[in-house]
């Protein structure tokens, strides 16, 4: 087999135009830069997507709409969230009203995952795919789109995953009460204040302990709780037997010092002035109406 | 390794491949691009274990294969050159004279079946060892010399019945 003679096979060279030969290559690098240029124009109309609402101008307002619609479908209608599950009295001049969205009511950063970062995602995912097809056919193939539209997709799944995880987590904390706390207390009437500070703080959680108790639920008043500036659990309070209950159900016992500040409010309408320990008091007594019948 | 300098590599190594496996050079013009566009998007995935050549030469395979596949399965069969269709037919004469040993040659070529033609256009026409056809073709060097042996025999039956053909 060695010995054997090899073939003389005539040499071909090629006589064109090298930019022929890599005309692919540069409708590649145009494209992708056009590409590139979309997504980020994308990013942008994600960013105000959320601001669809205060545009005028029909058609401006449904190409900004479409990415926070299509999060908001995928997170609302097709997964769904626990948003329906919290029973909260709005917060109306309070300035937590930020976290009634219909996302992840009770953490603010999985609202953000939610509402800002997956949104801004979709917006660059669609118009990068909207450039795509602009491109040469040959080279943006449906083959490399199906690859491209999967590592988008793998992207926009790792931001929700992310956002449900956020919300576990903060969903798991608030049912352990964890976390530094400001509280809304609710009368029977229907009013709220803000409550805060470290004195309040301390009668939270010095008696704090959970039990088996049995819920006297008439007597119950809200109580709606703002961890760490970015959770919210809306409890209820029974400050003559003495305990707080979680949205899941779970019962702690209170210290008396904490039930005699919402045994006070419930009575005559305002807190302890001691509380303060000479903090000031801004922002408490900004009483709101609240909305009859959602958290009664 | 920079675009440009594997793109001079392999320019006319995956142009002759393709012109002799698919006899039309406009396609073969138009594979290569397809070639060096995969080149470029992997070239980061080239480690320098084989020659930039063979790299691309194995690119170009896979390229023709999925081509011929899809669209002219033809290719891939043993045929008459002249049941291929032939897209620059108009040779001038005397320059189809000078050539005709060449293009019996590649009518030859074309008598052998497609792992045939690329055994032995990497062998006797890009001259690479059995080493990188092994690579390129994924046989091992012993499979790929056996192969190359075939072929040539093979060959040269098909060239002796040509010359045969040609004399009577």
């Amino acid at each position: 087999m060695e010995e054997q003679k090899k073939i003389d096979i005539p040499e071909v060279v090629y006589q064109g135009d090298d930019k022929k030969l890599k005309e692919r290559v540069s409708r590649f690098k145009t494209g992708s830069f056009r590409i590139a240029v979309f997504t980020v124009v994308g990013f942008v109309m994600g960013a105000y997507s959320r601001t669809y609402t205060s545009i005028g101008f029909f058609p401006v307002k449904l190409i900004l709409a479409v990415p926070y619609k299509i999060s908001e479908a995928v997170y609302v209608s097709v997964i769904g969230t626990d948003a329906a599950q919290l029973q909260i009295v709005p917060f109306g001049s309070m300035g937590w009203h930020w976290f009634l969205t219909e996302f992840f009511p009770h953490s603010l950063l999985a609202t953000f995952l939610a509402e800002t970062v997956t949104t801004v995602l979709m917006g660059g995912a669609i118009y990068g795919a909207l450039a795509y097809f602009t491109g040469d056919k040959r080279v943006f193939t449906m083959q490399r789109f199906v690859r491209f539209a999967a590592v988008w997709c793998a992207i926009i799944l790792v931001s929700i995953g992310a956002a449900y995880l956020v919300n576990a987590k903060a969903v798991r904390d608030n049912e352990n009460l964890r976390g530094t706390p400001q509280f809304m207390v609710f009368n029977s009437r229907g009013s709220g204040s803000r409550l805060e500070g470290q004195l309040v703080t301390e009668y939270f959680y010095s008696g704090l302990e959970e039990g088996n108790i049995a819920r006297d639920n008439e007597e119950e008043l809200p109580l709606e709780i703002l961890f760490n500036d970015t959770r919210v659990c809306a409890c209820r309070v029974n400050h003559e037997k003495q305990y707080v209950a979680t949205e899941q159900g779970r019962t702690y016992h209170i210290s008396a010092e904490f039930a005699q500040i919402i045994r006070q409010y419930e009575e005559e309408g305002v807190f302890p002035p001691d509380i303060y320990d000479g903090e000031a008091a801004e922002g408490v007594e900004a009483s709101v109406e609240a909305i009859g019948g959602i958290a009664q | 390794m920079r675009f440009a300098e594997a793109y001079e590599e392999c320019r006319d190594p995956v142009y002759g491949y393709l012109v002799y496996m698919t006899k039309d050079t406009t396609l073969a013009e138009d594979l290569s691009q397809e070639v060096f566009l995969r080149m470029f998007l992997h070239l980061d995935k080239f480690r320098g274990e084989a020659s930039v050549r063979t790299w691309g030469l194995r690119i170009a395979r896979n390229v023709f294969l999925s081509y011929a596949k899809k669209k002219q399965p033809l290719l891939l069969e043993e045929q008459e050159w002249e049941q291929l269709p032939d897209h620059h037919p108009s040779q001038p004469e005397e320059e189809a004279l000078k050539k005709e040993k060449a293009e019996e040659i590649r009518r030859c070529l074309m008598r052998l079946s497609e792992q045939e033609r690329t055994i032995l256009l990497l062998r006797d026409f890009q001259e690479l060892s059995y080493e990188e056809i092994g690579r390129i073709m994924e046989f091992t060097p012993e499979v790929v010399k056996s192969r190359i042996y075939r072929a040539r025999q093979k060959f040269r039956k098909a060239y002796e019945g040509e010359s045969s053909e040609r004399i009577y």
